[in-house]
């Protein structure tokens, strides 16, 4: 048997689309990073132009938000509140309905309604949420003024309702896979105990998953919080703050998507203004997706229980 | 630990110098040096995670696709370097064939798979003929000559691993590498495995890894005993078997390791 | 266990009112629209001009905008999106660059959508002169699905068993030849799974293309990525805020033309899937 040399690399073995694969790839690569730190960039350079010259410690501490008079103000607290108070608003009404529908279809439906239902919460998760506003605004409003007639036509309540709608098919979807990881054995072991069922779910299931269940709210309040479209249908854009659920408000998210900033010119305060509003809006959201990715994290590598 | 004396041939079909690897934090191997002489069946014996694999796939370089996998040494093919600088791994794999523990067939035909190999170098030459060499020579012709456009997943565990073997030797090989190819099949699946491997020696050098001690007695001229990514012992089978050197050799072969 | 005593649990009966509450939620909404659109359910609405007037307007020009952008996004979005993945997975070396890019595209999956919009307006529409044109719109949803594409085609490739990997490179196979031949045919079906979820909330999305300026007044239908900006989902927000009962009808029946749409573009997916997960076996 001859020694036969072997031959080196780039040999005829390999062919062009071998050898254009690779930076063709990492071309792609590089214009997806690329992209989105251009967009980052934008974003941050026009917040930076902003913050220039407006003081960011009156920006933050300041409660008056006119961007739009003739000696605007650009006091952000009013927008940070409405947010809040929508996101937690939302997470009142959706969190505990996703939770328990979680739960339900886990540990007590049988196949056909689970497989109902899981198809309803993928629909669910589909409808766009221009349609949840328009739903809002043309159902939800009209309803709750004739329960309680002094209801604004703009206001909280219904925008809550809707984006706890909204939110219901993440926190059934993360929360299911959280219930999910924990081993079957332990609703067997529960019941062999003579517990009731609720109880081995309320008190050894549930627990066991709720790393990954407070990881599923986190990441569903993220969502809640970049929602724009069914709280600029139906909160409205008041400037006043307000507690009453029954009068509007305006979100960070309602005066980004209403201040048309297509019409402001660039450069001008009023456009910055939308700028610094969406970097202030993009730390709210990341901060609470963080925090979930990192249970989320914690609960894959048995960290959390 | 010496190589055993093979005047006959100068140049080993592989040999491996001083090879150690490790993944992330985890040594594998531990500076290993042994030759495989050309024309022969060795048998690589040892407990689980005693760096069979690793050392196997150290042969054609398939380690380097495991992330955060360093390898230190030589490994020599035909006495060329395998990660001197002009080589291309992919010859290499194609010079060197392996076949893993677990039959891995492509979800295809019978022949798609057989013709894979081939295919992937630009084999100019009758792909059926080809085919039907390899699959005779892996014992499986007689079996799927009726259909080789059957789902390859359709054939029984044993018939995948023979066609996994005879995918392998549609390329030609000079050099079989042979993972535990019957730890995950029932006995008569492993005799008729063997038979084929029995056949193969006479055109093949086969470096057989395996978990059985009495299949390495059966197939192999000579034995390396491998314990925790080190080489215990390497000589030829009799003699290793019947008078092992190393206590720790003994143990092993009298099954007092597992 | 036995159905009566699951229905004698306390929490069961709770859970189970929660989650039919929340299927009632979403049959309210579907027979919303449904009522409310009646006064629009003809196939002219679907290609007729907007108009000042509720009556006799349609979505023609907005069912095309949305097209077009689908198309644009698809087109921007997938091929680089997928070959991120291909790269990250198949060819980077795993170095922190490569780890850090990781998981800076994953991360930005949680930023909202109407961000996407506001940076596009200084990026495309203003910085690179696209104007509000479909063009800017299409670059500017390719960007927000980016992230989603990315991720969800990265868990496919990384659920395709490295025996098959292991297997064709032993048998001498190109890298090319790997990810070509054996890791994307396998990870296809998954893939366009994530993908399509990707897509049914980009095509969707009102918000950013509010803020890069869509229209939603216009006399002809878009025939290219030039024409200006306009899509169902920015046409129903702009009919919702109309206060006038004939608009609120409007914009319900753009909101099932919308849903509609969506729904198509799922299931033609879902065949595919269907045929390649067959070819496979």
């Amino acid at each position: 048997m001859t020694v036969a040399r072997l031959p080196g690399a780039g040999a005829a073995s390999h062919g062009l689309a071998d050898r254009l694969a690779g930076p063709v790839l990492l071309a792609c690569t590089v214009a997806a990073a690329g992209t989105l730190v251009a967009l980052a960039g934008v974003l941050g350079v026009e917040a930076g132009r902003f913050f220039a010259q407006v003081s960011p410690v009156r920006f933050f501490t300041e409660a008056d938000w006119t961007p739009f008079a003739e000696e605007p103000r650009f006091g952000v607290l009013p927008l940070l509140a409405a947010t809040a108070q929508i996101t937690a608003g939302a997470g009142v009404f959706g969190v505990p309905a996703g939770l328990m529908t979680a739960v339900y279809l886990e540990h007590y439906a049988g196949a056909r309604t689970e497989r109902a239902l899981t198809a309803v919460t993928a629909l669910l998760a589909g409808v766009p949420t221009v349609v949840y506003g328009c739903f809002a605004l043309d159902f939800v409003t009209p309803a709750l003024r004739s329960l309680w007639p002094g209801t604004e036509a703009f206001n909280a309540l219904s925008a809550c309702l809707v984006v706890g709608l909204m939110i219901v098919p993440t926190v059934v979807l993360l929360s299911r896979a959280a219930l999910k990881s924990v081993p079957a054995q332990l609703m067997e072991a529960g019941l062999a105990l003579g517990a009731s069922r609720g109880r081995v779910v309320a008190r050894v299931l549930v627990p066991a998953a709720l790393g990954g269940i407070v990881a599923a709210v986190f990441l569903a309040l993220a969502r809640a919080v970049g929602e724009t479209m069914i709280v600029t249908l139906a909160a409205g854009n008041q400037a006043q703050p307000t507690w009453s659920p029954l009068e509007g408000l305006r979100t960070l998210t309602a005066f980004i998507a209403q201040s048309g900033p297509g019409g402001a010119p660039s450069g001008s305060l009023q456009y910055g203004a939308v700028f610094a509003a969406s970097a202030v809006l993009l730390a709210f959201s990341w901060g609470l997706h963080a925090a979930g990715m990192f249970l989320v994290s914690r609960r894959r590598r048995g960290g959390a229980r | 630990m010496s190589a055993p004396p093979s005047r006959t041939d100068a140049v080993p079909a592989l040999a491996a110098d001083d090879l150690s690897v490790s993944f992330g934090p985890k040594t594998a191997l531990a500076g290993v040096t042994l030759s495989i002489p050309r024309g022969r069946v060795v048998s690589i014996i040892g407990p689980s995670a005693s760096g069979k694999t690793t050392l196997l796939r150290a042969f054609n370089r398939l380690n380097e696709l495991t992330p955060g996998a360093v390898t230190t040494g030589a490994v020599r093919f035909n006495g060329i370097d395998l990660h001197g600088g002009e080589v291309d791994p992919v010859e290499v794999r194609r010079r060197i064939g392996m076949v893993f523990q677990q039959a891995t067939v492509f979800p295809r035909s019978v022949f798609d798979n057989v013709a894979f190999g081939p295919r992937a170098s630009g084999y100019g030459g009758d792909l059926h003929e080809l085919a039907e060499e390899a699959l005779t020579a892996a014992g499986l012709w007689s079996e799927v000559a009726e259909d080789l456009d059957a789902p390859a997943l359709a054939l029984s565990s044993g018939q995948q691993q023979r066609l996994c073997i005879a995918r392998t030797l549609a390329l030609k090989p000079e050099v079989l590498l042979l993972d535990e190819p019957t730890s995950a099949l029932d006995p008569a699946a492993t005799a008729r495995i063997e038979s084929s491997i029995h056949a193969l020696k006479r055109d093949h050098t086969i470096v057989l890894a395996t978990h059985g001690r009495r299949q390495a007695a059966r197939l192999s001229d000579l034995t390396a005993y491998l314990a925790g990514g080190e080489l215990v012992e390497y000589g030829p089978t009799e003699t290793l078997f019947t008078n092992p050197r190393d206590p720790r050799t003994e143990s092993y072969l009298t099954g007092r390791i597992p | 266990m036995t159905a009566p005593a699951r229905r004698r649990d306390p929490l069961g009966m709770a859970c189970g009112a929660a989650a039919f509450a929340v299927a009632a939620a979403f049959a309210v909404l579907v027979a919303f629209l449904a009522v409310e659109a009646r006064p629009v359910a003809n196939p002219g609405f679907l290609l007729e001009m907007p108009s000042r007037m509720a009556d006799g307007a349609g979505v023609g020009p907005a069912l095309a905008g949305t097209l077009w952008l689908a198309l644009l996004t698809a087109g921007l979005a997938v091929p680089v999106g997928v070959g991120t993945a291909v790269y990250l997975e198949e060819y980077a070396p795993r170095t922190r660059l490569a780890a850090l890019v990781g998981s800076a595209l994953a991360s930005l999956a949680g930023t909202p959508p109407v961000v996407y919009g506001v940076a596009g307006l200084a990026l495309f529409v203003r910085g690179l002169g696209m104007g509000p044109s479909l063009l800017a719109g299409g670059c500017t949803l390719a960007a927000l699905a980016l992230p989603t594409v990315v991720v969800a085609s990265r868990a496919a490739i990384r659920s395709v068993p490295q025996g098959v990997r292991l297997a064709a490179y032993g048998l001498g196979a190109t890298r090319w030849q790997v990810v070509r031949g054996e890791v994307l045919p396998a990870a296809a079906p998954g893939m366009l799974a994530g993908v399509c979820l990707a897509f049914t909330r980009t095509v969707g999305a009102a918000a950013p293309l509010l803020v890069l300026g869509a229209v939603s007044f216009m006399t002809f239908a878009p025939r290219g990525p030039a024409d200006p900006l306009t899509s169902l989902p920015t046409q129903i927000f702009a009919w919702t805020k109309r206060s006038e009962q004939d608009f609120a009808a409007l914009a319900a029946g753009a909101g099932v033309a919308l849903l509609l749409v969506l729904l198509a573009m799922n299931l033609a997916v879902l065949a595919v899937r269907r045929r390649m997960e067959d070819a496979s076996r």
